[in-house]
């Protein structure tokens, strides 16, 4: 589904990515983790082309991602992404926010992009918010829209970028349960998370970031039990408080 | 004499022309103000560098230059420089509303596409990433993402602009457009009394200003509570 291939990336003389390679199956679920500043988030935005690449090359369903191709806009249909920030629009309603894309790309009529839109909203539970204003809206509820938005184009893959790091705590859960369900549902992420118990269950893989290298890629199993390397140990000893 | 007595009689009429000449004068403005503010701001969003560079130097050196300045060029200085055919046509007109027209259109432009810009910069970032990653193209996002929102933030500082221009069209008096403080001054020579012509004129414009003030919070207390009312 994404094949990644020696991607090198830098930003000036930062280098941010460093021979990356990777693949992702269809309805694989991998959990990026590792720490701030390793370059999961850029290594996200590279495959749906909002980061340009310096070296190597990344497929999706087989078709090259080129920000610099007009091709791009079309290959980001099929690429759902989830931002941390949510980035719903402020200016639409809940439900405008759902439909603009499939209405504007796909030539969808009102009526059919806002009948997928109800079905979506059922699915995040958020049926009752269909006409109000975002910003009305909690973290959690915001972020459940996003998602809802990024499924009203029906893409195979999904991109998830800290989905829950701008959360309140009481709302995680609901977020996550979310994509615990779409994971059910056998879509194919990839998700960047701090969230480990979440990892441990749902994930099909785990990979861990390091400056910018992919140092282990690994089942939960094997990354909870044993990491391999000391910097995923030390990580881990971080980020589970022991 | 009373303010009522003054207004009803023949000064009150003089008075009105020129109020006429003065929402005229503020309408036509307002309204090309606002198409040339756009432009300019379209074209401030230009890719190529020395294209931007030159647009924000030109409505730079637009804003620091006195109204009168530009009144006055537009009406001594730019007529010479037309051929002959286009400047017949000017002075067979009303050349004097005309060149106050341009003159503050272009004023008023320059500090619309200033109000428009820093609300198109106040967007963030992550809006135009929202659009672009479902697919959209940058126009799209332009036009859908980022105008939208670009414009509600920049209504209340543009009803600013309006009020800001209406009471600039008053230096159009200085090139003889009779207009409400130019027939003010009339019935001063007229009448050797300053008092009532000047007031009626400062109510007429305490009047449209108030109006443009009470639109602005309107709009604003509206774009609030769609907003607020947390959830
Ligand atoms: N647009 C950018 N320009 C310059 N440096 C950047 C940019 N975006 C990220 N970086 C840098 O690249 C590195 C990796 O960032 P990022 O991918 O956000 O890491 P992570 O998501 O793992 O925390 C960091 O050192 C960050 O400061
Ligand atoms: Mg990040």
């Amino acid at each position: 589904m994404i094949a990644i291939s020696h991607l090198d990336k830098h930003f000036d003389r930062l280098h941010v990515l460093k021979d990356i390679s990777l693949t992702v199956q269809t309805g694989e679920v991998l959990v990026l983790c590792g720490p701030s500043g390793s370059g999961k988030t850029t290594l996200l935005r590279t495959i749906n082309g909002l980061e340009s690449i310096d070296r190597g090359s990344i497929t999706v369903d087989g078709k090259t991602i080129d920000p610099k191709t007009s091709e791009i806009r079309a290959l980001r249909q099929g690429i759902g992404f989830v931002f941390q920030q949510f980035n719903l629009f402020p200016h639409l309603s809940v439900i405008d926010n759902i439909t603009l894309a499939p209405r504007k790309l796909k030539g969808l009529t009102r009526e059919a992009a806002e009948a997928k839109a109800m079905q979506l909203l059922d699915r995040v539970g958020l049926r009752d918010k269909r006409d109000v204003h975002t910003d009305t809206l909690s973290g959690g509820q915001q972020q459940r829209i996003a998602i809802a938005r990024a499924l009203a184009m029906e893409p195979p893959v999904l991109l998830f970028d800290e989905p829950t790091s701008a959360l309140d705590p009481e709302m995680v859960g609901e977020v996550l349960a979310v994509i615990r369900e779409l994971a059910q549902d056998g879509m194919t992420m990839l998700c960047v998370t701090h969230e480990m118990g979440f990892a441990r269950d749902v994930a099909s893989r785990i990979i861990f970031m390091a400056e910018g290298a992919i140092v282990e890629d690994t089942t939960p199993a094997q990354f909870f039990t044993a990491p391999e390397s000391a910097r995923a140990r030390a990580f881990l000893q971080d980020i589970l408080g022991h | 004499m009373t303010l009522i007595e003054f207004l009803s009689g023949r000064y009150g009429e003089l008075l009105l022309k020129g109020l006429t000449v003065t929402l005229q004068l503020s309408g036509v403005t307002l309204a090309a103000g606002f198409v040339i503010g756009v432009l300019l701001t379209l074209i401030r969003l230009s890719p190529f560098w020395i294209v931007r560079q030159a647009v924000g130097l030109l409505v730079d050196a637009i804003r620091s230059v006195p109204l009168l300045v530009h009144v006055i060029f537009w009406y001594f200085g730019a007529p010479e420089l037309l051929p002959d055919g286009p400047r017949m046509w000017l002075y067979a007109r009303d050349v004097n509303f005309i060149c106050a027209a341009i003159a503050i259109s272009i004023y008023a432009g320059a500090f619309i596409s200033e109000d428009l810009r820093s609300g198109l910069r106040s967007i963030p970032k992550g809006q135009t990433e929202a659009s672009l990653s479902l697919g959209f193209s940058g126009l799209e996002t332009f036009r859908y993402v980022i105008l939208p929102q670009a414009f509600r933030i920049s209504v209340p500082p543009l009803l600013g602009q309006a009020m800001t221009i209406t009471k600039n069209t008053s230096i159009a008096l200085m090139i003889g457009v009779p207009e409400l403080v130019y027939q003010a001054q009339r019935i001063q020579d007229i009448t050797y009394e300053p008092f009532l012509p000047y007031a009626s004129a400062t109510l007429v414009y305490l009047a449209i200003c108030t109006v443009l003030t009470l639109a602005s919070r309107a709009y604003s207390r509206t774009a609030v509570k769609s907003r607020g009312a947390q959830a």
